[in-house]
């Protein structure tokens, strides 16, 4: 009788240069030799239906189709900030500008009553242009002054 | 750098779109007539603005102001507004032009004329701060005189 590990590997093919003549094996080795075969279609074939059933790629597709959502998101969402970014670098500075143009306007509220005559002309009547003090006595008033001649 | 740079570029622009040379604004104006007559009777209410201006010389000869009447206008650059005045006089006020003074002041450069018939009474070319008075006076109206006030306000 064959140990088995020998029939093991004779089963396997792993005993090259070894000459086996059928003579060698009786008839338990025979048995065990065909134990083994048929043991082995078993696993092999368990294993091979077991793998057809698992369907990996529906999984997988899954998957992916989940990772570019993220990806497509992402971009969406970097596009954005970036458009967002730019017009904030334009607005801020117009922002600020017309602020300060609105409070370099409002930094003298107070109303005078300047006035230039550019041009005076008057008929039958002599004119003469004065100025009086206003209520703040820190600007004046423009009176342009007629006095009728007698006629 | 360039954040300063936009800053200044849309300092430029907000200055040029308020320049008179690119939109000129339109004018509010209002001329008050104001009679002013000897008797006793004290500035009206309404023209407490100018209660300063009419206790001082050379008003101080008249102690009585009421307004008569104002002549409210909308005024475009170029536009000219006529209005009545007493004893058949007419108003006209043109609004020739506006201008920014010193500081970003605003003013408007205006024309009065007073006409009575084919007679131009008064005329004059004045440039007049923005919410400023001018007065003319000295036409005659019954016991007294006759005083223009001219305001204006800007759309800017």
């Amino acid at each position: 009788m064959t140990r088995p590990t020998d029939l093991h590997r004779l089963h396997d093919g792993e005993l090259e240069g070894v000459q086996f003549e059928p003579d060698q094996l009786d008839e338990v080795d025979r048995a065990r030799l065909q134990a083994i075969d048929e043991v082995g279609t078993a696993v092999r074939s368990a294993l091979l239906g077991a793998s057809q059933k698992v369907d990996v790629w529906s999984g997988m597709a899954q998957r992916l189709a989940a990772v570019d959502e993220a990806r497509q998101k992402q971009t969406t969402l970097r596009r954005w900030r970036s458009r967002a970014r730019r017009g904030l670098a334009l607005l801020v500075p117009a922002v600020a500008a017309a602020g300060m143009l609105l409070w370099i306007r409002s930094t003298d509220p107070r109303v005078t009553n300047d006035c230039d005559i550019e041009l005076l002309d008057v008929s039958g009547a002599t004119a003469t242009v004065m100025e009086v003090p206003d209520a703040s006595g820190q600007g004046a008033t423009t009176v342009i002054w007629m006095t009728e001649e007698a006629r | 750098m360039r954040a300063l740079g936009r800053f200044l570029g849309s300092m430029a622009l907000l200055l040029a779109l308020g320049s008179p040379a690119l939109a000129e604004p339109r004018a509010h104006c209002a001329v008050r007539s104001i009679s002013a007559s000897r008797g006793a009777g004290g500035i009206d209410p309404q023209l407490a603005d100018l209660q300063a201006q009419l206790t001082r010389p050379p008003f101080t000869e008249w102690k009585s102001f009421r307004l008569l009447a104002i002549h409210q206008v909308e005024l475009m650059p170029g536009s000219t507004s006529s209005f009545a005045l007493p004893e058949d006089r007419q108003g006209l006020l043109i609004y020739k032009q506006h201008l920014l003074g010193e500081g970003g002041r605003h003013r408007v450069r205006l024309q009065l004329e007073i006409r009575k018939g084919s007679e131009v009474q008064l005329s004059t070319v004045f440039v007049l701060d923005e919410g400023g008075t001018v007065l003319t006076a000295g036409n005659k109206y019954g016991d007294g005189i006759l005083i223009l006030g001219v305001a204006c306000k800007t759309d800017s």
